[in-house]
């Protein structure tokens, strides 16, 4: 609809026309543009270690470039060194990104490794630090790598603290395994990176992650979809009604796995990430249509910049190389161009996308992820008639290489505003380093455990009510060597049993006494006793 | 195709169980080169044509008339009188005698005369020859020997002798060991129709897979009384192992191995070992089996379920819910896809590892899955019987799904093809064994009959509804399995030279199951009072009448052990072709030879500062040349030597090569 929109104090105060208005206020004219809420990224990694290195864009680089491509806020990864504290590299994220986030941001936690006190310490950071999400790894054998029971024991955590459980899927055994033949087979460059990981061992982890979140009923959230497998997964487990929501993320949106095999090095290497970008080139016009019919719901960037000399770590050994690509500032117009239009989707399911979904998903709707009386003044003013053309030397990132490279996008933000000031306008970001604040995030979002908390209602499971079963049973200890080679145990309990059937009492309870037993009537938790004779049997074997 | 294999196994290995010469009749010179490659590459073109398209040229008369390929119209005379049994009389009484004279067993030599022979792919009208245990002649007006045993069979169907490829007699567990042994089981076996098994060799963790599988030889060779072959389960993996493995399948007749998914701390492999015991399966032609459930997980929920008071047999069923099973059938998919190794799903119980097996299958994979009796014929309700008794008899892993439509489901799933063959998991323990676990479930030994069963349930429910038809019927029977583990045509075919294993069948019997008179050693049937069309008339086993007007002719340790070669082709044609595509290759490209973050200055320092980043990076985009390869050379650079065919190119400090920029 039209409007006009009044904010102040970072607020949005007053939607509709002719509004009253104090005087000597800045307006900014639309001109019948869209007004939509900034994005959200919920998937970023800035700043953040990797061998000893740290990715090239850092909190201040990267928000800006987020900005300037529309994102109001994002929602970072901390990734804590294994052996350290949760709780403490959550502190040193909220620090570093505290005095040089330009937007406001949120964080999600990786669970690096698993350990006894891990459980104290989820709680504390839902309770305390306001954070509800937590990704596990399914991959990086013997570093990163959770097996099925932790997985288990971590989503029954959260579930229990109603944080939402992310996981990186991927087969990490299999692809131990076939990076080990690939090097063997001399393949080193960075298509080695993605013949080790098909597209079939991601599908398999999401695929394992939904079955295990299914059993312990818990939220999931696959991050990083990258391959129609994964998709099709996702997509085949929400029509099963499981609570399971799919990111796909700039890179497999807007671009495809063809490059791995390019002759230049640097360029293949810039597409390292994983999952890797699928091979298959018409996948990110499969995973935009999921977007669009809402099989898949929310996207991020999965922004984790490395410059081509920190890739070069990996120049001889693609195992090496450090994984991430770009995509934070692109994010936006690459969803616009490859979803609105193409016309699979219209510009109210483009904010779904873009923040509302993800502002649903991770509690702080509506106060990101709308525009209404009372949300936060995170606008952008989109032109759908712009054209930019990505490249390297306009993007706002620290790195010598775009893997969007070229690619022409109809639709960018003319204005940016987050937290009612102006951050972009006519191309030029106006930004403050550490004006972006924390938003903490409270547990069991609406969205989600609704569903969750109904079905761990009905879910209770009931024993069957039965007598005791207290017909014959085999010693174990008496024969417990003795029967394994030699047949001859068998014969003779057997033989008996063949010739002459019981006596039967059709339909009858495994309750009743019958035939030749002796009854002590000892009663034992409300059963009846039944001793049978020894060799004889008792009516309970038979059928009811 | 299995034929060659077995003819050249016949030849290294001396086995005393003579492997017959069925095939140096039709084929003498075809049969040379195969056993010039060990039986390991069997496909010979024509054999198949050779023994059953042929056969009017073997047979003497009419030949050039019958052009065999529709089921010819019979001749009037055959077509059975109504509600006619099947005849057997024996020659002349003075033949009989000179029958008798020298060779004792009567049935040596025997002819079946007017029945309908189906096979997998076509029906037809003929009669049937047998001499020495291996089929001789098919055909009209057949001339014989005299003094032969001829059973009229008027125009009832004679079909291979079913295959039952899973089954654990005499399994020893924990201490215990299964009721049927191999004598009770392989009697039940052909009471049902069931002419053949392939048991499962469980060799204790840590022990070795060649004791355990002469073991079982040993047992089995005494008692059998049909033939049987053996799958070996490995329960631990370490090199040794792979060892035993090769040696087991070069030569000792095995070619299939089954891996756990499921029993943590016991059985269960991790996908790390996954891989590899499918890498090397897959090098050695053998065929990799899974019992696919998520171990971990389940012994999660087994967990819970104790704690929240469940120690009942419902307890099996809640603890491995069906998503589990269809997880560990996805993983397992995809790593034998990864390792291009052929997977054979044991125990499909459940319609979404059905489905997932018969979606790999659409996509291409080579995959086979294996729904039981039980999962055939019943289903889960009956965990949650009030008679513990009763609900532990269905106690099997996977569990019988809960839901009552899987049966017909799966059913459905084998009449088109998506399942191939049928197994019985025949693993009887009497209640009072079973009771070890009344007051905790875990304890419950799993396993349910269906050796006897098999054939009856499935011609009940998917041929008697009309999901199926008859040869169809024989595919999921036998011959499918036939060609899977490289007995074919041996066994699952009726054609010349094939081993005489055969039923009579009667669709039109029905038969009440019911454990009081059933040949399992156990109390209890999972399958008590169905009601089952189609069954048995008569049964021949190797040449020989083992089940004729309901009464059982069994002689213990008369079974051979078959021996499979690796390599089936049924399985590995499609394996090698891609096994020749699936070759990687690097991509060719100039060394690189940029900046190098170089990682021993700042392991540490960097990671909460962020002060490596503006400095060298950012400032001044470089020189670019688009639409060029990363080979040139340009702007401010210095060249050096050559090396490795590529050029190197170094960058001044500080500066950037152009190698980075986009080509």
């Amino acid at each position: 609809f039209y409007a006009d929109i009044y904010v102040e104090d970072s607020l949005i105060k007053q939607i509709g026309e002719n509004l009253i208005v104090p005087g000597g206020i800045k307006t900014v004219d639309a001109y019948g543009q869209l007004v939509m809420p900034g994005g959200i990224d919920v998937h970023t990694r800035l700043q953040m270690p990797v061998m000893g290195m740290t990715s090239a864009d850092d909190f201040y680089q990267g928000t800006k470039a987020a900005l300037a491509g529309g994102t109001t806020m994002i929602i970072d990864h901390v990734f804590p060194d294994s052996g350290i504290n949760l709780l403490a590299a959550y502190d040193q994220w909220r620090e570093c990104a505290d005095s040089k986030a330009c937007c406001d941001y949120s964080l999600h936690i990786d669970i690096t490794r698993w350990h006894e006190s891990i459980k104290e310490e989820l709680e504390a950071l839902v309770k305390d630090k306001g954070v509800n999400s937590f990704l596990v790894f399914m991959a990086y054998k013997d570093k990163l790598q959770c097996t099925d029971t932790q997985m288990y024991e971590i989503f029954s955590i959260i579930r229990d603290l109603g944080a939402i459980a992310q996981v990186h899927a991927e087969n990490g055994d299999i692809i131990d395994e076939e990076q080990k033949r690939l090097l063997e087979l001399g393949i080193t460059g960075p298509e080695g990176h993605v013949l080790s990981r098909p597209e079939e061992v991601e599908a398999e982890a999401v695929y394992r992650a939904i079955t295990i979140a299914k059993q312990v009923n818990c939220p999931l959230y696959v991050t990083k979809v990258m391959s129609k497998g994964a998709a099709d997964v996702i997509a085949e487990a929400k029509r099963k009604g499981i609570v399971v929501y799919g990111e796909p993320i700039t890179a497999s949106l807007g671009t495809d796995g063809s490059h791995y095999w390019s002759k230049n090095w640097a360029k293949a290497a810039a597409f390292v990430t994983s999952p890797p970008i699928s091979p298959d080139p018409t996948t990110p016009d499969y995973l935009t249509s999921l977007l669009s019919c809402g099989e898949l719901q929310v996207a991020g960037s999965a922004h984790c910049t490395f410059t081509t000399a920190q890739k070069a770590v990996g120049k001889d050994n693609f195992t090496l190389i450090p994984e991430g690509t770009n995509g934070i500032e692109e994010r936006m117009s690459i969803i616009w161009e490859k979803c609105v239009a193409s016309g699979k989707m219209d510009e109210n399911d483009f904010v779904a996308v873009t923040s509302t979904n993800a502002a649903k998903i991770f509690n702080f709707y509506p106060r990101k992820g709308r525009i209404t009386v009372g949300s936060d003044a995170d606008l952008v003013i989109w032109n759908p008639k712009a054209t930019k053309i990505i490249s390297a030397k306009t993007h706002n990132l620290n790195v010598e290489y775009n893997i969007f490279e070229g690619i022409e996008c109809h639709g960018a933000p003319t204005v940016v505003i987050s937290q009612g000031k102006i951050v972009l306008e006519d191309g030029n970001l106006f930004v403050t380093q550490g004006s972006g604040r924390f938003v903490p995030r409270k547990t069991f979002p609406d969205f989600v455990y609704k569903r969750i908390k109904a079905r761990n209602r009905l879910a209770e499971i009931h024993g069957v009510p039965r007598g005791l079963y207290d017909g014959p049973v085999h010693d174990v200890i008496v024969t417990a060597k003795a029967v394994a080679p030699t047949p001859t145990s068998r014969i003779a309990p057997c033989s008996g049993k063949i010739p002459t059937p019981p006596v039967r009492n059709l339909h009858q309870s495994g309750f009743s006494l019958s035939g030749s037993q002796a009854d002590d009537h000892i009663a034992r938790r409300t059963a009846q006793k039944i001793i049978a004779p020894p060799g004889g049997r008792s009516n309970i074997t038979s059928l009811s | 195709m299995a034929s060659g294999g077995g003819g050249g196994r016949r030849g290294r290995e001396r086995e005393e169980d003579e492997l017959p010469v069925y095939l140096a009749r039709p084929g003498t010179t075809a049969q040379v080169p195969r056993q010039k490659y060990g039986g390991m590459f069997c496909s010979v073109e024509g054999a198949f044509e050779s023994k059953t398209l042929d056969f009017g040229a073997l047979s003497v008369g009419q030949r050039g008339a019958r052009g065999n390929r529709p089921p010819p119209p019979p001749e009037p005379p055959r077509e059975p009188p109504a509600a006619a049994g099947v005849e057997i009389r024996s020659g002349s009484d003075k033949e009989r005698l000179q029958n008798l004279g020298p060779q004792p067993d009567k049935s040596d030599r025997l002819l079946i005369k007017g029945g309908r022979i189906v096979n997998d792919d076509q029906s037809f009208y003929a009669d049937l020859y047998m001499e020495d245990g291996l089929i001789k002649q098919i055909g009209d007006n057949l001339i014989v020997p005299g003094g032969v045993k001829t059973i009229e069979a008027n125009g009832k169907m004679v079909i291979p002798g079913g295959i039952d490829v899973h089954t654990h007699l005499q399994m020893p567990y924990k201490g215990m060991t299964t009721v049927d042994d191999f004598f009770q089981g392989t009697k039940a076996a052909l009471a049902g129709g069931t002419t053949m098994i392939i048991d499962h060799v469980i060799p204790e963790p840590e022990a070795s897979l060649m004791e355990a599988y002469e073991k079982w030889r040993e047992w089995a060779d005494g008692k059998t009384c049909c033939d049987y072959s053996l799958h070996v389960d490995i329960t631990h993996w370490n090199d040794s192992v792979k060892q035993e493995l090769q040696t087991l399948i070069k030569e000792k007749g095995v070619n299939s191995f089954m891996v756990y998914m499921a029993y943590k701390d016991l059985y269960q492999m991790s996908n790390t070992e996954l891989y590899e015991i499918f890498s090397c399966l897959g090098d050695l032609g053998a065929i990799a089996q899974v019992h696919a459930e998520n171990g971990d997980i389940i012994e999660q929920e087994q967990t819970r379920m104790l704690e929240i008071g469940i120690t009942g047999p419902e307890g099996h069923v809640l603890s491995r819910p069906e998503e589990l099973e269809a997880e560990a059938v996805f993983r397992a998919i995809t790593i034998a896809s990864q390792t291009n190794c052929p997977l054979y799903v044991t125990k499909v119980m459940s319609k979404s590892a059905a489905d997932l097996i018969s979606q790999a299958r659409k996509k291409g994979n080579v995959v086979f899955g294996e729904p039981i009796t039980a999962s055939l014929g019943t289903d889960g309700t009956h965990y949650w019987s009030k008679n513990w008794a009763k609900a532990a008899a269905f106690v099997t892993s996977p569990p019988l799904s809960p839901d009552p439509t899987t049966p017909d489901y799966i059913n459905s799933l084998l009449a088109s093809g998506d399942l191939q063959l049928s197994g019985s998991a025949h693993c009887t323990f009497s209640t009072a064994q079973k009771a070890i676990g009344k007051d905790n479930f875990t304890a419950i030994p799993e396993g349910t009959n269906g050796i006897e069963e098999r054939m009856s349930v499935i011609w009940d429910k998917a041929v008697a509804t009309g999901k199926m038809d008859e040869n169809q019927f024989v595919a999921v029977t036998s011959t499918n399995a036939a060609k899977i583990f490289n007995l074919y045509p041996r066994k699952g075919r009726i054609a010349v030279g094939s081993d005489s294993d055969l039923v009579i069948w009667d669709p039109d019997a029905v038969k009440i199951v019911s454990a009081k008179s059933h040949q399992s050693a156990a109390e209890y049937n999972i399958f008590e009072g169905m009601e089952l069309r189609g069954a048995p008339l008569v049964v021949i086993c190797q040449g020989k009448i083992m089940l004729e007007d309901g009464n059982l002719h069994v002689t213990q340790g008369t079974g051979r052990f078959i021996p499979c070669s690796p390599f089936p082709d049924y399985v590995y044609k499609r394996i090698k072709a891609r096994r020749k595509m699936a070759e990687m290759h690097a991509v060719p490209r100039g060394m690189y030879d940029g900046p190098v973050f170089d990682l021993t200055v700042t392991p540490k320092g960097g990671t909460p500062a962020g002060s490596t980043r503006g400095s060298p990076t950012r400032q001044t985009p470089p020189v670019r040349n688009l639409h060029q390869s990363g080979f040139s050379l340009s702007g401010t650079q210095a060249d050096e030597g050559v090396r490795s065919a590529s050029k190197r190119i170094v960058a001044p400090p500080g500066g950037r090569s152009n190698i980075t920029s986009l080509s």
